[in-house]
């Protein structure tokens, strides 16, 4: 993780608003291939990490809390397939837990994201005039506070933790939600059948509910699983850092951490939870890019 | 193939362009099914057809300039560039674009590089070919190139970055740049299509006069046969892939032999009606062949027949061009009748914020005063920018006037209370211009049509929504599809049928047939026309065209920069036109030479 | 234009106005008692109380901003309760070296990203094309501490050719300072050209549609040609934007990496004052971070209008 949580901004405005029309030119058309493999792909990869976490629930070969000395820096063995790390414990138990902390701090980040950057895009785009402006500078200002600097800034003032972590992941995602939702927003309010509700007496409310949300929800869904991908990242740095997760909790950026001084004679300890964060990202972004291509009307013409 | 293309003419010299059998192929199917054509040189050449019959993609073969997804086969020659042109290299190519062969394209809007001057890429055209020594020179030869295609002030042009053009002067701009080098060819697709009447008859005029000058060949691209006639010495009919018809303009357009070209004709001819007083459309079938006769095919017998023009007994012509227009009410009611619709002075100023001109604001309307009496049908007429789309707004409640009152059924639009809104717009119904983006593509049709009524129980609403899905031809299994499953036609009635549900008395139409294929054109205004007569409509048709609003309604008014500047019964202004801008449009709109003269219109009902 | 810019700064300290409002709320909300931090647990009821005199604490909030906000316009930072050091000569010479560092990693980035961008967008049909995309995304999940992790293990740990962490200053042997910043600079730049090598692609892609390129190649040129002629120069414009956003994020990102390379950049700083709760450390870097981040966009701001004439009169 760079820290580098890219907000996708402004770029993201140059992006239409998801909605299907017909009539898709086939000079606008890409390789529908390409969006359906990266779909397939990263929707799998997801899935396994999904079930994996889900399976941590209830079970795990091994306990991840306790240490146990005797059995620290385990190599690979039948026993423990993965090794076990300088505490003793499993590394696939810990990999599965990891998995939980992973996706809990990415699904409440997203929401806390969607929950206060959508209504804020949408009321800015419906409303125009002095409000839009308003808010938009707001997300300006928002948005000049770095994912990481805000995390480590609320652990400071409220302690670091990964209740902290999921709320300043998620207050620092919402300008993105806010300005992808914004932008979707006024392509819908530019379509006629925006007016003809208008002229058929439908307030803001219902067009709100009934044509906009459902005509972004797709731009809403591709900027939650690259926010979520951002998220995970960003626990696993936190975590590295020591303002994530807090222990004994395990926690793949901890995982990092702690095999880091072993990184010599024991690189594996690094590489396994390493490649459990790069691979769910991977699987997050490829989602992202097969739904982009599925929904995007420029991309394709399937709905 | 299905269709036999007549020969093409006899040649005498080489032609400047020879496509054999073309064919072109994409992922989903064949697009072109091998067409003939020959373009002697300094020969006009039209190629007409609707949407997707493949007229633009076959252009766009002959330059290499096909979508990677799509594939040419066949043999293409064109003079000067050795062997088939389907064969080439794209760097072989390349050196004969804008050389030997140009091309300009529909969409003026976008077809310049935003970031770069005029001049700049004008001149490029040239330095690219080698065709100017240097820079300097480039300069006069772009100075030269704008005062040839008219521009008027070819300095301040040469200077501009492509936003500050209005769209006339940005396809004299690709037209320039399109000529810079003298191409033996010119291709032009859809180059006035994205234009107003009145720009598109001076372009037209321009290539006209370029291409005859410098002896180019041309080849015309164009769905509007009437713009195609003014140009073209030869036509070829597309439809489907497939040329089904060739030959002289003169010998196509006044006796047709095949039928979709004699539909095509009888549709687009406006002034053409069938023994009831309506438009001849064509039948839209989708197999190639559309046997049945042109005729009302499709539509079910209206209500009422009525005349196609008729002035409205109660009109009062307008005192000329004396007193100051503000002042004047344009198509007043008769003194003893109440106006459905009265508006005074009516002003709409946007704030001239971002983009504004001076801080003072954009005038959308300049005191206009007019009134329309229950059961008019009154077209209004103007280009971009003429006002007309503001009007819309204001009577559909949809914005308020910055200055001056409208009153629609009594109610004063200015001071209505909420719920007289809510009335007012159930006794007004808009049908919007472009059916693609008129109907929510995630919403059922029974959702969009029942979308207006409201304190309507769950059965009720579903027995109107038949009801009046019926009206507008469709059947009941459309209720559970979504927009995309339908023709733009299709989508037109679907749009219709949500404006009526509310049983409205005030029919306002923004363009609703602009976006159509011709076919279907006469269709949908024919099906307004019965409508508005079955369910004692007041209509109001808005329209940059005047050939469209002639058919439907009995009075017009004419618009331009904000303000009304003529108002008559329609054939009153038709043949006698007193604004000079009403002059110039009625000029400008292109009108099918060498047609037969149709069926009479429905004087014998 | 000018006037245009004028705007553009206007908005600048507005908006930098409000920030450092919000840090300060922020920040003075802290549950705990300052003084208490700065004098442990053993303090004195009176020695807190001189102590929050000292620092102001006794004061309304407003007096407190007043004083903070005029300290940093005349460039003090204050002086830290816990260390008794002054913040600022601190703050600068960290920033100093992070801005080494991420200036340096956003070259390599765009060095690597833009032409790999372009290729992925031209030749994404072909192989090449695909593999060079799937290598951006891989890159793009990659954390950039694990791959420092990983260049340490290669270039530092296996094949001793360079140092595995620290940081030397110029006057310290150029030789040294660079063998220093190299690998720290290809673990943050690698991860950001992945990033930012995913927008160049779809920002080609996009420009690719556009009909002017269209008109390019009509005028006689070869479909690269005018991509480069007409295409790169509108489709730098969301790149700009993706690399000004990237670059303030960086500031406190690096600090990943500069963990990793035991580097004592802005990052760290941040970090340690943080774990001690040196408040008022903390809310000077928040201020110079953000205020760093505002300037980037308002330098990419001006930039735009420069590249593209439509926003020179837009807001004039």
């Amino acid at each position: 993780m760079t820290g580098s949580a890219p907000p996708h901004a402004r770029a993201e405005e140059r992006r239409p608003a998801v909605s299907s029309e017909s009539g898709a030119t086939g000079r606008r058309r890409r390789s529908w291939r390409g969006g359906s493999g990266n779909l397939v792909t990263g929707g799998t990869i997801v899935v396994l990490v999904v079930l994996l976490a889900l399976v941590s629930l209830v079970w795990t070969p091994y306990d991840p809390i306790p240490v146990n000395p005797a059995g620290r820096l385990l190599g690979m063995t039948s026993a423990h397939p993965l090794g076990t790390d300088l505490y003793g414990r499993d590394v696939v138990s810990l990999l599965m837990y990891g998995a939980r902390i992973s996706l809990l701090v990415g699904v409440a980040a997203v929401v806390i994201a969607m929950v206060i950057g959508v209504p804020v895009g949408v009321l800015a785009g419906m409303r125009g005039g002095w409000v839009d402006q308003v808010l938009m500078r707001a997300t300006d200002v928002a948005l000049a506070f770095p994912a990481l600097l805000l995390t480590i800034v609320f652990g400071a003032v409220w302690g670091a933790g990964t209740t902290t972590a999921v709320i300043a992941l998620g207050i620092s995602a919402a300008p993105s939600f806010a300005r992808v939702s914004r932008s979707g927003t006024l392509q819908i309010m530019s379509r006629e059948y925006v007016v003809a509700a208008r002229a058929a007496n439908r307030g803001p409310f219902w067009i709100a509910t009934r044509h906009v949300l459902p005509n972004i929800a797709g731009l809403v869904i591709v900027q939650s699983s690259v926010a979520f991908g951002i998220a995970v990242l960003a626990e696993a740095a936190l975590s590295y850092l020591g303002f994530g997760t807090t222990p004994p909790t395990p926690s793949w950026g901890r995982m990092l951490q702690e095999g880091q001084s072993y990184l010599f004679d024991h690189p594996m300890l690094v590489l396994w939870p390493g490649i459990a964060i790069a691979l769910t990202v991977l699987g997050l972004n490829l989602l992202g890019d097969g739904l982009r291509d599925r929904l995007d009307p420029r991309a394709g013409g399937a709905r | 193939m299905t269709a036999t293309p007549t020969a093409p003419p006899p040649q005498a010299a080489a032609p400047t362009v020879r496509i054999r059998d073309l064919r072109i192929d994409a992922a989903t199917g064949t697009l072109v099914h091998g067409i003939d054509l020959d373009i002697a040189p300094g020969e006009r050449v039209g190629l007409i057809g609707e949407s997707g019959s493949g007229k633009s993609i076959s252009s766009y073969a002959l330059l290499g300039l096909l979508d990677e997804q799509l594939s040419a086969r066949g043999d293409v020659r064109i003079a000067g560039v050795d062997g088939n042109v389907l064969d080439c290299s794209d760097s072989t190519l390349s050196a004969a674009r804008g050389r030997i062969a140009s091309i300009v394209f529909q969409e003026p809007m976008t077809a310049l590089n935003p970031l770069m001057r005029i001049e700049a890429q004008i001149a490029e055209t040239m330095l690219r070919h080698r065709t100017v020594p240097d820079r300097r020179s480039a300069r006069r030869a772009v100075l030269e190139l704008l005062a040839q295609v008219k521009v008027p002030d070819p300095d301040r042009v040469a200077r501009a970055f492509p936003h500050q053009l209005s769209g006339g002067q940005r396809q004299r701009v690709v037209i320039a740049m399109a000529l810079a080098n003298d191409p033996a060819l010119l291709i032009c697709d859809e180059p006035t299509t994205a234009l107003d009447v009145t720009v598109q008859a001076q372009v037209l005029d321009i290539i006209s006069d370029l291409v005859r000058d410098r002896d180019t060949a041309l080849l015309f691209i164009s769905h509007d046969l009437a713009v195609v006639s003014s140009v073209a010495d030869r036509v070829a009919v597309m439809r489907h892939g497939h040329i089904v018809e060739h030959g002289a303009t003169e010998t196509v357009f006044a006796a047709p032999q095949h039928s979709y070209t004699k539909a095509l004709l009888a549709a687009s001819d406006l002034n053409a009606a069938d023994g009831r007083g309506r438009l001849v459309t064509v039948d839209s079938a989708p197999d190639s062949e559309p046997g049945s006769a042109p005729g009302g095919s499709e539509e079910r017998p209206s209500a009422g027949q009525r005349p196609v023009v008729a002035a409205s007994p109660h009109l009062v012509l307008d005192p000329g061009e004396g007193g100051s227009p503000s002042a004047q009410v344009f198509n007043p009611a008769p003194s003893d009748t109440v106006p459905l619709i009265r508006a005074r002075g009516l002003s709409r100023v946007y704030p001239g914020s971002r983009g504004g001109h001076r801080g003072e604001g954009v005038h959308g309307l300049r005191a206009v005063s007019f009134d329309v009496v229950e059961g008019q049908k009154l077209g209004i007429v103007g280009e971009s920018g003429s006002g007309k789309s503001t009007l819309l707004r204001i009577v559909a409640a949809l914005d308020k006037a910055t200055a001056g009152g409208i009153e629609v059924g009594g109610t004063d639009l200015g001071r209505a209370s909420r719920a007289e809104l809510r009335r007012l717009r159930e006794d007004v119904a808009v049908v919007f211009q472009d059916p693609m983006s008129s109907l929510d593509p995630r919403m059922k049709v029974s959702a969009i049509v029942s979308e207006p009524l409201r304190g309507v129980g769950r059965a009720e609403a579903a027995e109107r929504t038949r009801e009046v899905l019926a009206a507008v031809g469709l059947d009941d299994d459309a209720l559970t599809r979504f927009p995309h499953q339908f023709s733009g036609g299709q989508r037109q009635r679907i749009s219709i049928a949500r404006a009526l549900i509310t049983r409205p008395r005030i029919l306002i139409a923004d363009e609703p047939v602009s976006a159509l294929d011709v076919s279907v054109r006469a269709q949908v205004l024919n099906l307004i026309a019965d409508l508005s007569d079955q369910y004692d409509l007041t209509l109001l048709f808005i329209s940059h065209d005047l050939g469209v609003v002639r058919h439907v309604c009995d009075a017009l008014l004419v618009m331009s920069s904000g303000e009304i500047v003529e108002s008559r019964g329609t054939a009153d202004l038709y043949a006698a036109p007193r604004h000079r801008f009403t002059a110039d449009l009625v000029s400008a709109t292109p009108t099918l030479k060498y047609a037969r003269t149709t069926v009479v219109t429905g004087e014998d009902r | 234009m000018i006037l245009s810019i004028g705007r553009r700064i206007g908005v600048f300290l507005l908006t930098v106005f409000v920030a450092s409002l919000i840090i300060f709320l922020l920040l003075s909300v802290v549950p705990g008692d300052p003084a208490q931090v700065a004098l442990g647990v053993t303090a004195t009821p009176e020695a807190l109380a001189a102590q929050r005199a000292a620092m102001g604490l006794d004061q309304s909030l407003l007096v407190q901003y007043l004083d903070w906000i005029g300290g940093l316009l005349a460039g003090d930072f204050g002086t830290s309760p816990v260390t008794n050091a002054p913040i600022g000569a601190e703050l600068l010479s960290r920033l100093g070296i992070t801005t080494v560092l991420v200036l340096c990693g956003m070259a390599v980035a765009l060095i690597i990203a833009v032409p790999l961008g372009v290729v992925a967008a031209v030749r994404r049909k072909r192989p090449d094309g695909v593999l060079l995309s799937a290598l951006s995304q891989v890159g793009i999940a990659v954390p950039a501490f694990l791959a420092g992790l990983l260049l340490i293990t290669v270039f530092a740990v296996q094949l001793r050719w360079l140092p595995a962490g620290g940081w030397a200053r110029p006057d310290e042997g150029l030789g040294s300072t660079l063998a220093h910043l190299l690998l720290p600079v290809v673990a943050l730049g690698f991860v950001q050209a992945a990033v930012i090598s995913r927008y160049v692609r779809s920002s080609v892609l996009d420009v690719m549609q556009e009909d002017y390129l269209r008109t390019a190649r009509g005028k006689g040129f070869t479909a690269p040609e005018a991509l480069v002629r007409h295409g790169l120069r509108n489709a730098a414009i969301p790149v700009l934007t993706i690399s000004g956003v990237q670059l303030g994020h960086m500031l406190i990102g690096a600090v990943v990496v500069e963990k990793v390379f035991v580097i004592n950049g802005l990052g760290s700083m941040l970090l340690e004052k943080a774990a001690n709760r040196d408040m008022l450390a903390v809310q000077g870097i928040v201020m110079v971070v953000v205020t760093a981040v505002l300037l980037i966009n308002l330098v990419v701001d001006v930039l735009y209008t420069v590249v593209d004439p439509r926003l020179r009169e837009a807001s004039s």
